[in-house]
Parts: C-alpha cells; structure tokens; sequence
C-alpha cells in the first residue's frame, strides 16, 4: 500500500514537472515577445470604474481576475508563471476529486495542456480577440469548476451544503463565470448520477441532477426578462474565446473541446489499480497530450518576427527592428516591410536600405482573414511617420472594436501630447497609471501632461513633430494604411531633410520617376558629398530612361556606376528576355532590381 | 487630489472612520476658494439636481466638506471625494430652494492644522429640472460603432438604464443607433430612434406599441436621419441625408461629418406615408424641429450649388464654404401642408453657420449652436450656442454658458428653465452634459457638468454623451425595442405620397 503511494507520487511530480519544464521552456524559451504583445492588447486597470464595470456584467468576475492576470505577462517570467500555476492547479483539482491515481493521472493533466495550447495556438487572432482576457479566462474557468467540484464532491461536506452549492452555482455561477459555472453543473449532474456518487437516496439523485439543469437555463432567463443584452447564443458561449467556425478556426475550439469531454469522463470513470498496462498507457497519453498541445502552438516566422519588431520599436531600438526585418528568410509581411523601412528611418539609412530589406505582401498565416497591417501596427506607423491625426484616429477606431488596450492608449498618449492637447493627454495618462506594468512607462510623461517640459525635450516626440509640416486638409485613408503614408509623403514638397527623402524615396517605392531630379538637387547638398546609395541608384536609372542632368557633381560613387553599366550590359545583351531570378543575385537589393523586377506587391 | 497624495488621504480616512464628520473648529483662513473638481463655479443650480459631488485637489491629511443653507440645513461629509447621501442632499438642497447653497472646504495640512477655504455660493433654482433625460453613450470614434448605447438617466439621483444597445444583437455585422427622441418630452410614453445597418429602420414606441418603420422610399435620398416629432399632430418631420466622413489630417478637430445632398420629408403616423417637405438640389436642408403648438417647423438650409459632377471633391475643397441658414414654414395639420419659407437667422451673413433650432417651450426663444462653417458641429471647435428672441428678432451667443470648445447639440427643459447640452470643455474630445439655468431675462447661468456618483467618473470614461433630451417620465417600452431593432423583424415600408408643399 505503502509502495503504491509513493508510485502514485512519483507520477503526480513527474507529469508536473514535464508539464512545468515544457510549459516554461515554450513560453518563455519560444514565445517571449508573444507574452509582451499580450499585455499591450490586455485592458486592466485598478480603478473602482473598471471593476464596477466588469462585474456588473454577466461572467464578470471571471474576466476581471482574468484580465489582471493577463495583464502580468508584461513580466513574462511572471505572466507565465501565473499560466502554468493555474493551469496546473486544474490538473491536481481533478486529481485530487476523481480518484485517479499513478499513471493514469495523466488524464488530469488535459484539460491544463489544453488551457495552454488554447493561449499559444492563437497568433494573429490575439489582435481580433473581443473577448477579454482570452489567455487566461479557459485556464482560470476549467480551475474553476474543478475546484467547485471538488469542493462538491469533498467526503466532508455535508448533504445540505452540497445541495446549497448545487443551487447557488446553477443559479449564480454563469453570473459570476458565464460558461464555466455550466461546465461546473454538468460534473454536478455527472457525478451525482453515479452509484458511487453523494447522492445515494432517489430525492437526492434527483436533486443532484435537477439542481443543475435549472443552472442551464440561468442565461436564458436572463435574455428572456431582458437582464442582459445578448443573443441567447453568446450567453450560452459566455467566457469562451470568440473563435468563428468558418475558414479551419474551428480547430482552435478542439483545446477547449478536449478539455470539457475530460472534465465532463473524469468523474464517470473507475480505474482499477494493478497491471501493467496503466504504466504504459498513462505516460503515453501525457506524451500523446504534449504532442497535441505542441502541434497547436502557432509557429509563424512572420509572426514572430512583427512580434520582435514591435517590441524593439516600443523600446526605440531601431537598430535591433532592422536586424530583425533584415534577417527575413522567406516572404516578409507588408507589416515587416513597413516596419522595417520605419527603422531605417530612424536610424537614417533609409536611401541606403529601404530596397535592400526583404521585401513581399505574404498573407499574415491565420483563419481569420484580416487587413492585420491596420490593427497590428497601423496606429505605430502612422505615429512614427508624423501623421497623429491618424494615428489616433486609428486607435479609437480599435478601441471601439477592442476595448481600451494599453497599446491604443500609450499612443494616444503621444500624439494628443504632439498635438499640444494636454487635457485629453492627461485622461490617457491618468488611465495607464492605473495599470500595474504600464504605469511607470507612463510616468516619463508626466512632466510633458503638466506643462512643465516641452514635448520636443522629449527626443522622439521631436522627431515625430518635425514630420508635422503640413497643412489641414480632408483626407481618408481608406484602411490602406501603408499605401496612404507613401502617398502622403510622395505628393509632399519641401521640408527637413528627413521629409524630402521621405518624399523620394516613397515616390520611389511607388514607381513614379516624375519629379525625381527637384526633389534630388534638393538634397544634394543637403548629404554634404555622400549621397544614399538609393538615390545614387535611381539618378542614374532615371537619367538612362528620361534623361537628366549631368551626375558629375551628383556624388554617384564608381561602384555604383560600375553595377548600372553592368546591369546595362546585361540588359543590352538578354533585352526583354533578362528575368529577375538570375539577376537577383547580381543585382538585388538595388533599386534598378526593384523597379524593373519587384512587381505586383500589394501595400495594404 | 493627486494621486501620489492618495494613500495619505486613505489612511487619513481610515483614521477618521471611527467618528462621525465634524466642522473643524479653530481654523485659518485660507483667503482662497479650494480647488475642487468638477468645479461647479457659480452656476446655478436645480432643487432637485443629484448631489453635486466633486474631488477636493488641495494636499492635506484630512478634508471635510459642508453643505448648508441659510435656513439652517447643512450637510457634512469627508473629503477629498464626496459623496453625499442622496436623501441628504435633497434635504439641504430643498431648503436652499430660490436662495442660495453654500459649500465650505476645510483641509488639515501635515502640521494638523486646519484651513478653511473661501466659502462657495451657488445659487438654486425655484425651477426643476425634468426628472429624467436620454441619450446616447459612444465612442466619439468616425467609422466603427461596436457597442453604444441608448441610455436613460435619473436627474434626482444617478441611476441609469440601458434602453438599448446595439450589442443586443450580438457580434454581428453591426448596427448603428441614433438619436433617442422622446415626444413631447415623453409625457404621452412616445420615443422613437433609428437603426441603421443589420435591422435597419426607425423603431416608434407609441400607444400603437413599439414597432419598426422604413422610412426610405424610391423618391427619398435616405431613410431618416435628424428627427422633430410633432408634439401636437401625429406627423414627425425627418431629414434625409447623404452623408460623408473625411479626416482632417492636422487639425485638432480630426473628423468632418458632411452632407452632399439633404432634404426634409415628413412622415404621416397614421397613414405609414411619406411626403417630401423640402427637396431641392441647391439647398442642404435639415436639422428639423416643430414650435410648441405644432404648427411651425424650423431647420437648417445650406445654400450649394455644385459644380461638377464630384461633389465630393468639391466640398472635400470647400468644405468651409457651406454655410447654414435657419428657416421656418407653417405647418396646416389639417391639410397637411407647409407655407412659403422663412428666413429665420442669416447666419452666413454673421459668418458663420447655424445648427440644431430648438423652439423654447413657451415659444419665445429660438436655441441654436453656431459654428464657423458646415453642420456637424459636436466636433467644431467654433460652435457655441446661441439664442434668438423670436419677439425681437434678436440673436447673440449665449456667452454665460458657452466654452472655447464645441458645444452643441442642446434641449430645452420641459418649463424651458433649463438648458440641456454637450460641450467637449473638458478635454476637447470627449463630449460631457452641461445644464444651464435660462432666466426669464432671457439670459443663461454659467453652465455645469452633470453630476455623476463619483467626481472621476467622467475623467476615466472613454465614452461620449451624445443627443441629451429632457424626459418627464421615464421610457416605459425599453424591453420592446430590442425585438423591434432585431434584423428578423422586417420594417414596415413608408408609401412616398408626394410633397407637402402648398402649391405644388
């Protein structure tokens, strides 16, 4: 007996520590940068205001615990720490409830492989996600009802105290954790028909069961009396993620599925100690888990790499967003390509760089179909590029569609702060200040909110200011956010040296030579002798296919001009017949490559 | 209060738990008023407005805060955020009735020294407020409207109810809602608002129950847009606009709301038809609302003629060159037929472009919001309100309530004491309610900010207040709207039935 105790241990700690390690090992090992974006995209704040407001809804106290926890994966090492300790804590509910001993304790572990497969399965849907909290609201409701179950199901408890819990789960529960307190009734009723179950006596059984079941039709009552707003649907479907069926999304619901039909089996079944062959099943079905688990991590390397980048750019390290945008194997997002030519930018090698980047418009790999460039880094770009009118725009627009997002918020900071609008500044201020790993990012405006610096002591509000030389007029961007800041700085005439290159260079990605040379000569002198090596690129191509001026005193290196004559060597050799595979080696990553060769490329 | 001052306070608080609050005795003179927020200033008040609380913003380990009135009624609480109780305050508040409220601030600094701040007086009213108003809460975004909402307040306290929201329906393709108009001031229980979108259409809830209605008909531009129910006639005028969103790329003022074609149609409730009111192509007309006897209806006319084919193109350019007039034409409710128009204010001859009129119950004042140019005033920075003696024909500003921000869409209390509004004063981008008392004299009081539970409440809200009206009563229907809004109840169509217009 003795013996089997210790085996049965041995297993509980060794199935931990796996799911631990492996835990651990993904998501701070993998999936740092994703635990970041997370908290950015998490709205909590420790105002009565925010409380109020979300436990005076329906599944409230669920996504008010779940939205504070979310939010600490700003910490990454804690943010998962908190994952995996709940997630966990799931696993030895059950264990300690069903009776479920040794190897065949793998079975607990399910429904906490499932809670994390269901945070790091999601990738591009984390931005579209209306749901609050979604990393953290499975693993906190299926702990949930395990422990409710537990608590049931506890040999201590007495008859009419399980029957109280019964009644104030099925008619409290889903006000307090929509869905889970369901799931919570469903054991009810699963372990209270069961021969071995608590209620032995026929009143009992039926009570046991009839309890619950009124629990069901809780959500239903609500919309019927018109307590709540929503479809019958979404009440029933409260606190789970907002996962769609269409486009091969219903396969991020198979976590979620897996973890309810365990929770739901594990009190019905019996498992009767001895033989061999628990030894060998149980520790298969917790590697046969891991496998599972491990295939839904979403594994993009776009993804990750627009993770990086934001990263990098929210702590102005441009220099580590080019590396990363530079370091692109195979077809870049447009969010990369835009990313990356912003950190160029910055680091003011943007006409010796920009058509050296990798450049593409692959589809951001998810479900869900999405213009991804206008929520994941739009308001960013705008912001960066001088244009806050946009940018803020671009944030409220989201906010309405995702709630209030420390990202949106920290970038309304900015630009109401830009704009000389302090009162409104101060409300986002006031907002971020009221989050717990925000708030001292946020203190470093302060002295800007109350007038007591100006907001160009601020180095990158200065640079971004400097780009604000335009006057008001009517404009629209109709969603196509990249294209529109290409296009804004192309029409654009004069200006700092940073907006005349702007100028050429977005006329250069767009292909439209017209007015190329006023717009060289301008800054000529303006590079004191050493000239981008773009714009070198392109005086010459322009001069070859339009004419121009002479380029004796335009600074054009011997190099460059030693690559154009090779490239009209070639061209005069093959003539049309010059494909771009085989120049790309020779010629790539020049501009000559990218106007004769780069077509088609979608800006979004 | 600032915030890193807030764990003094709190423990102060704690402290003082165990005692009841007391005036302090022997205090200083501060020789200045406190800063508090919101500040109410000198307006005057309701007798019957929800407690005025607001946040005291002096440092200190301890702050009380009196009411009273001259007749001897005080009330006393703790600071620096109060909360007075509602039954309370009412009782002081009654007893300043016609006179005036007194409010003291005392704060006791580190040394456990009190001061006393200047005493501030706010006089009140003989004249309520209606018990109840309507409107909308949104985002103030330009292009997404997931989740908004019609709302209902209680003036006497703070309780509000979701009438409707478009989330009822769920995630879906979406709808809009807008203006929650109640007629009459609700006194009959009428309200109506329009959907736009999935379930589409003008939800009425009338003695005929809740139901909903398509106003868009063949010979119409859209469906209905700004709307005056008749209080009087069962007939409601509509305006049916074509309507663009475009960026300013600079400005502070960031969106700009523009018509290229508008027109006035009115809707006949007992016959489900639509005849046209005003329709004419140089002519932006809209912005509808009937004199107290039913028998008048004001609205808004721009005078544009395009040309080119892109009007579009041209306002985007021009957009600053639409100025709107105010007109008037009587209304025959037997005939169902409109007279000549009328100009009522030339504001384009004071520069400037008016919005929103606004007939004062007992038929004497005219309430407009003024902008520098164009109709969409709740972002134009320029917009104040202004008021036309329509006995003397005189306009001018009403510069006691008005800010350097917007302030716009407005309504008169039903005894036309009371002046209901939105402002952005606050911060210039989210709009606020602001009352304002309008005397007999034909002038306002300095305007306040509505009256929340908590002073921050409107400092931490990321939403607007949109469209206020007064309500005497409160919605009595509120649960049939949202099966009426539903996209599976289809709108009855209006019939067009021609013009309106005598003569024609």
């Amino acid at each position: 007996m003795m013996r089997t105790e210790t085996v049965a241990r041995l297993y509980t700690w060794l199935y931990a520590l796996l799911f631990l390690a492996a835990g651990y090992g993904l998501l701070l090992g993998r999936m740092e940068d994703y635990l970041v974006e997370t908290a950015w995209l998490t709205p909590f704040f420790t105002t009565a205001d925010f409380a109020r407001d979300l436990l005076g809804r329906p599944c409230g106290l669920l996504f008010y615990v779940a939205s504070a926890l979310q939010s600490c994966l700003a910490w990454p090492w804690l943010g998962a720490s908190l994952l995996l300790a709940v997630s966990a804590g799931t696993a030895f509910a059950l264990r300690s409830v069903c009776r479920v001993r040794g190897p065949w304790e793998a079975l607990c572990w399910l429904p906490s492989l499932a809670s994390v497969a269901g945070y790091v399965q999601d990738g591009w849907l984390i931005y579209l996600f209306k749901t609050p909290a979604v990393a953290f609201s499975m693993p906190l409701g299926l702990l949930g009802a395990a422990l409710l179950f537990r608590l049931w199901s506890s040999g201590r408890a007495h008859g009419a105290f399980r029957a109280a819990m019964r009644l104030a789960v099925a008619l409290c529960g889903w006000w307090l954790t929509g869905v889970y307190a369901l799931l919570a009734c469903a054991m009810f009723v699963v372990g209270g028909i069961l021969p071995s179950g608590q209620g032995r006596r026929t009143f009992g059984r039926v009570f046991s069961v009839a309890a619950p079941v009124c629990g069901l039709a809780v959500p239903g009552a609500f919309c019927a009396l018109g307590w709540i707003r929503m479809p019958l649907s979404e009440a029933y479907a409260l606190g789970l993620p907002d996962y769609v069926w269409q486009n091969g999304e219903w396969r991020c619901w198979l976590p979620w599925a897996v973890a309810v039909a365990v929770m739901l089996l594990l009190p019905a079944l019996r498992f009767r100690p001895g033989g061999r062959l628990p030894f060998l099943l149980g520790p298969l079905v917790f590697a046969g888990g891991m496998a599972a688990a491990g295939s839904r991590v979403y594994d993009d390397a776009n993804f990750r790499s627009v993770l990086a980048m934001k990263r990098a750019a929210w702590q102005g390290d441009w220099a580590a967003v080019a590396r990363e945008a530079a370091a692109c194997k195979g077809e870049p997002t447009r969010i990369q390509v835009a990313l990356g030519r912003l950190a160029l930018f910055r680091l003011g090698r943007a006409g010796d760089g920009w058509f050296r980047l990798p450049d593409g418009d692959a589809e951001c790999v998810c479900p869900r179909p999405y213009p991804f460039l206008r929520v994941v880094a739009g308001p960013l770009l705008y912001w960066q590029f001088g244009r806050p009118n946009f940018s803020y725009r671009w944030c409220m627009e989201h906010m309405v569609e995702y709630g209030e997002r420390p990202e949106y918020l920290a970038l309304m900071l900015k630009c109401s702060l830009a704009n000389g609008e302090r009162r409104v500044a101060r409300k986002y201020l006031e907002a971020l200040r009221n989050t717990w790993f925000f708030s001292s990012w946020a203190e470093r405006y302060v002295p800007y909110v109350d007038g007591l610096r100006h907001v160009d002591e601020d180095e990158e509000m200065r640079r971004v200011r400097e780009l604000v030389r335009y006057d008001d007029l009517l404009d629209g961007d109709n969603g196509a956010i990249e294209a529109y800041i290409l296009r804004s700085f192309a029409f654009t005439t004069g200006g700092t040296r940073d907006i005349m290159e702007l100028s050429l260079l977005s006329r250069l990605v767009m292909k439209g030579l017209d007015g190329f040379w006023p717009r060289f000569a301008a800054l000529l002198p303006l590079y004191g002798g050493r000239v981008p090596v773009h714009l070198q690129e392109a005086a010459l191509m322009v001069r070859q296919l339009q004419g121009g001026p002479d380029l004796g005193g335009a600074g054009i290196s011997s190099e460059v001009a030693g690559r154009f004559a090779r490239l009209l060597q070639v061209a005069g050799r093959y003539g049309d017949a010059a494909q771009g595979g085989w120049l790309k080696e020779e010629f790539g990553g020049t501009y000559w490559y990218y106007y004769f060769f780069v077509n088609g490329l979608q800006t979004k | 209060m600032s915030m890193r001052y807030g764990w003094i306070w709190g423990a102060a608080c704690a402290a003082l738990l165990s005692c009841g609050p007391s005036v302090p005795r022997d205090a200083v003179e501060a020789g200045r008023a406190a800063r508090v927020e919101p500040d109410l200033g000198e307006a005057t008040l309701p007798p019957n407005i929800a407690p005025a609380n607001f946040e005291v913003l002096e440092e200190g380990t301890a702050c009380v805060v009196q009411v009273r009135s001259r007749r001897g009624q005080e009330l006393t609480v703790r600071g620096p955020v109060t909360d007075f109780p509602v039954e309370d305050w009412h009782r002081v508040l009654a007893s300043a009735r016609g006179d005036t409220l007194f409010t003291d601030v005392w704060v006791r600094d580190g040394g456990g020294r009190w001061a006393r701040f200047d005493v501030r007086r706010n006089p009140v009213a003989r004249d309520s407020v209606d018990s109840y108003i309507t409107y909308r809460l949104i985002r103030p975004s330009y292009v997404e409207y997931e989740g908004m909402a019609l709302v209902e307040r209680r003036m006497e306290d703070f309780g509000e109810r979701v009438l409707y929201s478009n989330l009822s329906l769920g995630r879906g393709p979406g709808q809009c809602v807008n203006c929650h108009m109640p007629r009459d001031y609700n006194r009959r229980g009428e309200t109506q608002f329009h959907v736009r979108h999935e379930g589409g259409g003008t939800v009425i809830s009338d003695r005929l129950g809740v139901r909903k209605v398509d106003l868009k008909t063949d010979s119409t531009l859209s469906a209905g847009v700004y709307q005056a129910w008749n209080p009087r006639y069962d007939v409601a005028a509509y305006s049916v606009n074509e309507t663009g969103q475009i960026f300013h790329i600079r400005d502070r003022e960031k969106v700009e709301v523009l018509d290229f074609a508008s027109d006035l149609i009115l809707y006949d409730m007992r016959r489900n038809k639509v005849f046209s009111i005003d329709c004419r192509e140089d002519e932006f007309e809209t912005f509808p609302a009937w004199s107290p006897d039913g028998r008048r209806l004001y609205y808004c006319s721009a005078h544009y003629e395009r040309r080119s084919e892109d009007i579009t193109a041209e306002l985007y350019d021009g957009y600053r060159s639409l100025k709107y007039d105010i007109y008037c034409r009587d209304y025959d409710p037997v005939r169902m037929r409109f007279g000549p128009r009328r100009l009522v204010f030339a504001a384009s001859a004071h520069g400037g472009s008016a919005a929103f009129p606004r007939v004062s119950p007992d038929g004497r004042w005219l309430l407009f919001s003024m902008g520098d140019y164009g109709q969409f005033h709740v972002w134009h920075r320029s917009a104040d309100l202004w008021v036309m003696d329509l006995l003397t024909g005189q306009a001018r500003p009403l510069a006691e309530a008005n800010s350097a921000e917007s302030d716009s869409y407005h309504s008169w209390s039903s005894n036309g004491r009371w002046i209901l509004f939105t402002s952005r004063r606050a911060d210039g981008n989210y709009t606020r309610l602001y009352l304002s008392y309008f005397g007999r004299d034909g002038r306002a009081r300095p305007a306040f900010v509505l009256p929340q539970r908590h002073p921050r409440h409107d400092a931490r809200l990321f939403w607007s207040y949109n469209t206020p009206e007064w309500m005497v009563a409160p919605v009595g229907r509120a649960a049939g709207y949202a099966s009426a809004a539903s996209p599976s109840v289809a709108a009855v169509r209006a019939e067009y039935a021609g013009s309106a217009l005598d003569g024609e």
